[in-house]
């Protein structure tokens, strides 16, 4: 080569050296660049690194925290059962450490052996479907401690997915203690049943036990009373005879207050006139009205239907306990029986003018066993159980019961019964004789209701006060025309005008009002009763009684009553009797030794003629409604209750006397 | 273009001619580069059109012949200085499926600004190949060199048939390789 050829060359190899070197340079500073930047985004990465760790740092010192200081024992188990995580508080309720338990199957260490085939079955399913029954739930169980003893543990169970993994964690409670004490109470709860069962059955028991020698008791009483006696064997005789009527009624008492407590009391249906049944009440109690001195009138609402169909003897019951009660705190005033209609209710009201009643102590009125204050129990006596007795009553009759009272003023007493139905309208304003009357009466409480009453009827009246002691009276005017009625308790006076008899019945007020008295002195019932007593004449009647006592008692009121009688002591003897004489009437005792009573009316009912159809009336003192089919099952026709009551029984059998008449 | 075009074309043409025709060729062709190339350069295509006219003046080749002889030098060049890219393959067909799929791929990430032609494969059987060369740049001829290099680094007797696509512009063609027997 030339050498112009060859600088030429040469200055282009410069050339070509220098464009690579500034190459060279220029690719060295892209790389220093992106190592700079390699390098920052190394340090960011590198930071965010540290943070995150930070935080994982935190949270899972958090978490242990949590699980630390967890009350409940919380163990996290994996898919296939082993655990992963074992708390403080499930150290000490399954008594492993977490060393110990951590890696090892939760099923085999934990649970017991009976329990493990169904968790493993669980587990299965939760594999196969993603569900399980008992997870998120609170649930009762039974778990495996390290000294292999059964703990009761509550459980709730979730499970958790970490990247695809799941777990499940468990919080645990021992509830060993919990149903422990819900064992024993539920025993407690048991025991105070039967205990109260018991009691129950217990008092009814021995209230019959103690009714059959209280009616031998009362019954000698009175028998001894129909003989010739001193005045002071009068007294004795007297003081017996209330003791004996006091008990028997406590004992009644009693026997109704388990009835009722054991659901037992039993309702009737019949229908009856409820004027006519406060009158009847009231009477009943008007020898103790009349020795206290006070007055018991009586007032009605006009539109009050002359029938209704409910329990007329549970109402007697509640209406005499609740008049006994007024009469008992009542010693001067009067006492005012009131009945409305309200809607489909009847509402009775004894309104006294006695002692009254502490506001703090009147919600508790119709507890068992309570009075007022224990005072009253040694001033007035009681048991404390009528006021009980008689609200659950009326709480069976549909109804309710109150009291509201003034200390010093008086009390009212009020209850409403629903009844099955009213019926008979009384006639809507009838027209009586008399347009106007003049009440002249010292009690006030007489005279209101009295007044009440008349307005009632559409008769005006006018009060006028008299002193005590001043003969009360009620003059009628009617166009100028006048006649008058003496007011009286005491049924002896005399007198020339017509003398109505207190508490005045609203039927002989009408008939007062019209100018004219039907009845006067004793009423139809007491007549009837009498009738019935005497239908007995010259029958002859087998009694069977094993109690010598209530033998007696029966045989004296059967012959006072005109009949013969013969009697015996047990079934077998009274099977032999029956076979032998063809009776009008067979009392039988049920319960009697050798033979019962059921026993020996079924025998009777085999005898041929009439010896077999002889009419067979249980004396029972078992009234309940099974002891009764029991009877009438083997053949008996009817039955009367101890302790025998002479018109009770001299009733029942008269019923049957008649019918063998006729 | 890439600078290891230019230098390996210098290169050639010193051996197979001399440096005395490489210096009359870059002193008679007007140059932006003056002719200094550095192979990690990047130089326009239209320097190396005017030299190759040149050289084909002085020597009284065709162009076409010129540029083909060079595409099997360059070929057999880029055997010595990028080994990589033959060791995975063993036959001509293999490779020039690779060129799109690993070559280029390779050669963007050193030099992302680079202007690269494509071969695409149209059929292949095991004994006949068809491909379609694409560029800006009219170097089809280039591209049959290096086809024919290729057959010649795996020692296979392959006919190529070229039908241009781009009516003689040279940067569309259509390869047509076959395998022969022996």
């Amino acid at each position: 080569m030339d050498p112009e050829a060859l600088e030429r060359r040469f200055h282009r190899e410069r050339k070509a050296r220098k464009a690579a070197e500034q190459l060279l340079e220029q690719k060295s500073l892209e790389l220093y660049n992106v190592n700079k930047q390699l390098s920052s985004n190394a340090a960011e990465l590198e930071q965010r690194v540290i943070e995150r760790t930070q935080q994982l740092y935190s949270s899972e010192h958090r978490k242990s925290a949590i699980l630390k200081s967890a009350l409940d024992a919380i163990v996290t188990v994996d898919i296939n059962g082993i655990i992963l995580e074992f708390n403080p508080a499930a150290s000490k309720l399954f008594g492993y450490d977490p060393n110990e338990i951590i890696g090892l199957p939760m099923a085999e260490y934990l649970m017991p052996k009976w329990a493990r085939a169904d968790h493993y079955r669980g587990m299965e399913h939760y594999r196969k479907t993603g569900h399980g029954e008992i997870l998120g739930k609170h649930i009762e169980l039974t778990a495996l401690n390290k000294q292999g003893e059964e703990i009761e543990i509550e459980a709730a169970i979730t499970p958790i997915e970490v990247a695809n993994e799941v777990y499940f964690t468990a919080f645990l409670r021992d509830i060993s203690q919990r149903k422990l004490s819900e064992k024993l109470i539920v025993e407690a709860k048991e025991e105070a049943e039967s205990a109260s069962k018991a009691k129950g059955e217990f008092l009814a028991v021995m209230s019959h036990e103690i009714r059959t020698p209280i009616n031998a008791i009362l019954g000698s009483i009175s028998i001894l009373k129909e003989l010739k006696h001193s005045e002071q064997q009068a007294r004795y005789l007297i003081m017996a005879s209330e003791a004996g009527n006091s008990l028997q009624s406590l004992i009644n008492d009693i026997l109704d207050f388990s009835k009722i407590e054991a659901g037992k009391m039993e309702l009737e249906s019949v229908e009856f006139d409820p004027v006519q049944l406060i009158e009847e009440t009231v009477e009943m109690l008007s020898p103790r009205i009349f020795e206290k001195g006070i007055e018991v009138a009586c007032c009605f609402d006009m539109n009050l239907p002359s029938t209704i169909k409910s329990d007329q003897a549970k109402i007697r019951q509640i209406l005499l306990n609740l008049l006994s009660n007024a009469l008992k705190f009542t010693n001067e005033g009067g006492i005012l029986l009131k009945i409305q209609v309200e809607g489909e209710n009847l509402k009775y009201s004894i309104i006294d003018s006695g002692i009254g009643i502490p506001a703090e102590k009147l919600d508790k009125m119709f507890n068992q066993f309570t009075q007022a204050d224990s005072s009253t129990q040694r001033k007035y006596g009681g048991t404390g159980l009528g006021l009980a007795i008689s609200s659950r009553i009326v709480g069976l009759l549909g109804g309710e019961m109150g009291v509201e009272s003034e200390e010093g003023v008086g009390s009212q007493f009020w209850f409403t019964i629903q009844p099955d139905f009213f019926s008979g309208q009384r006639p809507p304003g009838q027209k009586y004789k008399a347009d106007s009357a003049r009440i002249y009466e010292s009690n006030l409480t007489t005279q209101n209701a009295l007044a009440l009453q008349l307005q009632n009827m559409g008769i005006s009246v006018e009060k006028i006060s008299q002193e005590s002691g001043e003969l009360s009276r009620i003059v009628f005017s009617d166009a100028g025309d006048e006649w008058q009625y003496i007011l009286s308790y005491d049924k002896s006076i005399e007198s020339s005008d017509i003398t109505l008899n207190k508490p005045v019945h609203i039927h002989d007020l009408q008939q007062a009002a019209n100018g004219y008295l039907a009845v006067k002195g004793q009423s139809c019932l007491e007549r009837e009763d009498e009738q019935l007593f005497h239908a007995g004449d010259k029958r002859r009647l087998l009694l069977a009684e094993d109690s010598q006592a209530n033998q007696l008692v029966a045989t004296t009121f059967l012959k006072s009553a005109g009949y013969d009688v013969d009697a015996v002591s047990n079934g077998k003897e009274a099977l032999d009797a029956a076979r032998n004489f063809n009776y009008d009437l067979v009392l039988m005792d049920v319960s009697m030794p050798e033979m019962d009573g059921i026993e020996a009316t079924k025998l009777i009912r085999q005898l041929p003629g009439q010896n077999g159809r002889v009419f067979i009336v249980a004396l029972t003192a078992n009234v309940f409604k099974d002891d009764i089919e029991r009877c009438y099952d083997a053949g008996m026709d009817g039955f009367v209750p101890k302790p025998i009551d002479k018109n009770n029984l001299l009733k029942s059998i008269g019923k049957f006397l008649t019918k063998s008449e006729a | 273009m890439k600078g290891i075009v230019f230098t390996e074309f210098i290169e050639m043409v010193e051996d197979v001619f001399s440096p005395e025709i490489v210096d009359q060729i870059i002193n008679d062709t007007e140059l932006d580069s003056d002719g200094a190339y550095t192979s990690v350069g990047t130089y326009d295509h239209h320097e190396i059109l005017a030299m190759v006219t040149r050289l084909s003046e002085l020597t009284s080749m065709p162009v076409d012949d010129l540029v083909q002889a060079f595409g099997k030098h360059l070929l057999n060049r880029f055997t010595e200085l990028y080994p990589v890219f033959f060791k995975e393959v063993d036959d001509t067909f293999s490779f020039l499926d690779t060129i799109e799929s690993h070559v280029h791929i390779e050669v963007l990430k050193l030099y992302p600004d680079a202007e690269l032609p494509t071969f695409s494969i149209d059929h292949a059987d095991g004994k006949t190949l068809i491909m379609s060369y694409k560029s800006t740049r009219p170097f089809a001829m280039l591209a049959k060199g290096l086809i024919k290099g290729a057959a010649e680094h795996f020692s296979e007797k392959i006919s190529i048939e070229m039908v241009d696509l781009s009516n003689g512009e040279g940067n569309h063609a259509r390869f047509e390789l076959k395998k022969e027997a022996g």
